[in-house]
């Protein structure tokens, strides 16, 4: 009998603050109609900024290529003899290995390469997960 | 009664738990020989997310292996990476900055209450309590909310670096810290409400599983397992790395080794890292966050042993380093799998229904357990 009694009281006990809950506002975020709000430093994929004029940026130093945990980068590389520097032809990161570590956007020696705050990459095919310059580029 | 059951016709039978099973937090696999309900021998067969972990470390750079070791214990990544940067630093005797050392502790502390967190949600659920579960994934969204607006991810933090930390903490990040540790005290006392202290969870639990003081280190299990068996035994006091000599703090202990007490060394444990915690924040001071390294990191030829007191126990890196930007040997001692040998021995001689009670307690990552 005393059985039952205590077992009794520590299920209402837990059921009270359980029903303390009901009163407060949920914290659950009903995702695909609201968001939460995302911190400016998120890792998301990647971007190649342009400088004031327009140009790009990127020399094609490929650091970020070397630097990378799971090799997901890769350019070529040439060089404009009027301008004097070198420029990236292609430019190409594949997100289906990319691990999101963030090394090479903290190599980068021109600073051109950062991080955009998307997290909603999902695609249909593998292929579409090969960012190539054009995209990366904006 | 067994041997009249043996005569008649009754034989062992051989159940098969896991891969896919939703109590053995990942894929673990238990082959059980079970004598009608009782278990005579129990098997874990392990490698079910085994990566190579240790062989692809030997072609990565030192500072990718810092992202790699997010992937160890993927609940508590800060600890491992407070592993991985251990070795090398002390490798190249570099001194890391104070206020650098601040922020790793706090971090790998707020990541020890995420990780006990995550246990606690998980030993509800496990037992039958699925309330708990919402409760404590609440809690552990704020710290995760505070790790994204210092590091940028949620889970695979990649934050320490050879020589300090990635970034320093933004505006809002202390104030934040402040209002969850004062938010998270009084939830710890709703907590042992609804979980421990209720007569059904404590009928489960209570002398389930025990671990005796001599088997527990015979077994070298290391964290809140061996502690909870009333060996005082925390890398933290006992081998103190970083700053942790100067912060003031208890172990706590158990004294039975069994599932209960098991659990709450863990809870009492959230309370002290939020002591630790609050004492680091007071501690904080502005100045450096990354000691002078070179851009590429090349340790003098040589071999260190460094470990940390991981959420789960003992987190252990062996490197041996032959001068080049790469480990020639790369070891981890992860806890889990230690820890996980023991339950072919606990697990003899209980109830099937205690499986799940007793695997639940000693908290094991697969992620850890296979690499």
């Amino acid at each position: 009998m005393i059985k039952i009694f205590t077992y009794t009281w520590a299920i209402l006990k837990g059921m009270a603050i359980t029903f303390k809950y009901f009163f407060i506002r949920p914290v659950t975020v009903q995702y695909p109609k609201e968001k939460i709000k995302i911190s400016p430093r998120w890792r998301g994929t990647l971007k190649q900024l342009r400088n004031e004029q327009g140009e790009e940026t990127c020399d094609g130093c490929r650091i970020c290529e070397k630097i990378c945990p799971v090799n997901c980068i890769s350019m070529e590389v040439y060089k404009d003899e009027k301008k004097n520097r070198r420029f990236t032809s292609s430019y190409t990161v594949n997100f289906g290995r990319c691990m999101f570590c963030g090394l090479c956007v903290e190599a980068c020696p021109k600073k051109c390469l950062v991080h955009t705050p998307d997290f909603e990459f999902c695609t249909y095919e593998r292929e579409s997960l090969i960012l190539t310059k054009d995209k990366i580029l904006r | 009664m067994i041997e009249q059951l043996k005569n008649s016709g009754f034989e062992e039978m051989t159940l098969n738990m896991g891969p896919q099973h939703p109590s053995t937090h990942g894929v673990l696999h238990l082959l059980l020989k079970m004598d009608g309900e009782v278990i005579t021998e129990a098997r874990p067969d392990i490698g079910y997310l085994h990566r190579g972990m240790e062989k692809i470390a030997e072609k990565r750079t030192w500072g990718a292996n810092i992202a790699l070791s997010d992937r160890w214990d993927y609940i508590a990544s800060m600890s491992n990476n407070f592993a991985a940067v251990l070795g090398p630093e002390k490798l190249m005797s570099i001194t890391v900055p104070k206020r650098a050392e601040y922020i790793r502790v706090i971090m790998a502390e707020l990541n020890r209450i995420a990780s006990h967190l995550i246990f606690f949600g998980t030993y509800g659920i496990d037992i039958g309590a699925f309330t708990p579960f919402f409760y404590a994934f609440r809690e552990r969204e704020k710290i995760l909310d505070l790790y994204e607006s210092v590091c940028g991810a949620r889970l695979t933090y990649n934050y320490f670096r050879i020589g300090g930390v990635s970034a320093d903490l933004p505006e809002e990040f202390i104030p934040g810290v402040k209002a969850f540790i004062n938010y998270f005290r009084p939830k710890l006392k709703e907590y042992d409400t609804l979980l421990s202290t209720n007569p059904i969870f404590m009928d489960r639990t209570v002398g389930v599983g025990a671990i005796t003081k001599e088997e527990a280190i015979d077994w070298a299990l290391s964290g809140p397992n061996i502690r909870a068996s009333g060996v005082n035994f925390d890398l933290r006091k006992d081998d103190p790395y970083s700053v942790y000599s100067e912060f003031d703090f208890n172990i706590p202990t158990g004294k039975n080794g069994d599932c209960w007490d098991r659990y709450m060394v863990r809870m009492n444990e959230m309370k002290e890292s939020a002591r630790i915690v609050e004492q680091a924040l007071e501690k904080l001071e502005p100045g450096d966050i990354m000691a002078k390294v070179a851009k590429v990191i090349r340790p003098p030829a040589g071999e260190i042993y460094t470990h940390v007191e991981a959420p789960k126990g003992e987190l252990g890196v062996y490197c041996i380093s032959d001068g080049s930007t790469m480990p020639y040997r790369y070891k981890v001692r992860g806890p889990s799998f230690v820890n996980l040998a023991i339950l072919q021995k606990m697990l003899k001689g209980l109830r099937i229904a205690d499986v799940v009670a007793v695997l639940g307690s000693i908290d094991i990552v697969l992620g850890e357990v296979d690499r």
